[in-house]
């Protein structure tokens, strides 16, 4: 993914091995964590794939969304100013990204994970 | 993320880098400031070489091999960082392994956030 964003990682593990790894994460290659010390690994990658589900859904709304404001004429632009004032955050870069075309744009598939848990589809590519 | 490692990372010795596909290494490498990075041409290379190992692979199957053949040799005490983002009873059974072998084991998946553009017009 991009080289300007910022990575949040989620950590679990026994805290003295979190420990060593904080060293690398919050401040070098991601902007924050969130600790799960002393709780068992595979919280970590529940945590992944539940918030996925939030992307997922964010991801879903806004193509909605700005899919409807193109055909009642409210207009794209004007979608975003509500995304902008309402939702600050990753609603905005995703907003941003669907008007932009940057899916359709790219030579390689930009997100394709697992979902796992229950979802009818294996993969889920944008 | 190697580029964050080597640049803020006050690493001291250089980060050593293995991908399956080797180009996608070489091009790393080369992308990296001189001297910062060197390519393992192994996975045993790059464990036995290491003290921290960190993994970030596309899914259940690569993570799974990928520790199979990391832990073939002696990996007492190291560190290994898991980045993949895997079904959660993976990474159980990975970390199962790993500390069979006197290792330790973080799970740390991630996600990039977008830096927030900032608002463009405030009504």
């Amino acid at each position: 993914m991009a080289e300007n964003g910022q990575l949040v990682c989620v950590l679990a593990g026994p805290a003295a091995s979190v420990d060593r790894v904080k060293n690398y994460t919050r401040g070098v290659m991601g902007r924050a964590n969130i600790d799960f010390s002393n709780q068992p690994h595979g919280k970590a990658t529940l945590m992944k794939v539940i918030g996925n589900t939030f992307i997922l859904s964010m991801i879903e709304t806004l193509s909605e969304g700005h899919t409807i404001a193109e055909k009642s004429g409210l207009g794209n632009e004007n979608l975003h100013a509500f995304v902008e004032t309402m939702f600050p955050g990753p609603y905005v870069a995703y907003s941003k990204r669907l008007m932009g075309g940057d899916y359709y744009k790219r030579e390689e598939v930009r997100h394709s994970a697992p979902l796992g848990l229950g979802f009818s589809m294996a993969d889920l590519a944008f | 993320m190697c580029k964050n490692l080597v640049e803020k990372g006050d690493l001291c010795k250089p980060l050593i880098i293995f991908n399956r596909t080797v180009k996608r290494a070489e091009d790393l490498n080369a992308e990296l400031p001189a001297g910062t990075s060197i390519i393992a041409k192994t996975i045993e290379e790059a464990v036995s070489g290491s003290e921290i190992i960190f993994t970030c692979l596309a899914d259940d199957a690569a993570i799974k091999e990928t520790v199979a053949t990391m832990m073939k040799g002696n990996v007492k005490g190291k560190l290994f960082v898991d980045c993949s983002t895997v079904h959660p009873d993976t990474t159980e059974v990975l970390a199962k392994t790993i500390m069979a072998h006197s290792a330790q084991f973080v799970a740390c998946p991630g996600r990039y956030l977008e830096p927030d553009p900032g608002v463009r017009n405030s009504r």
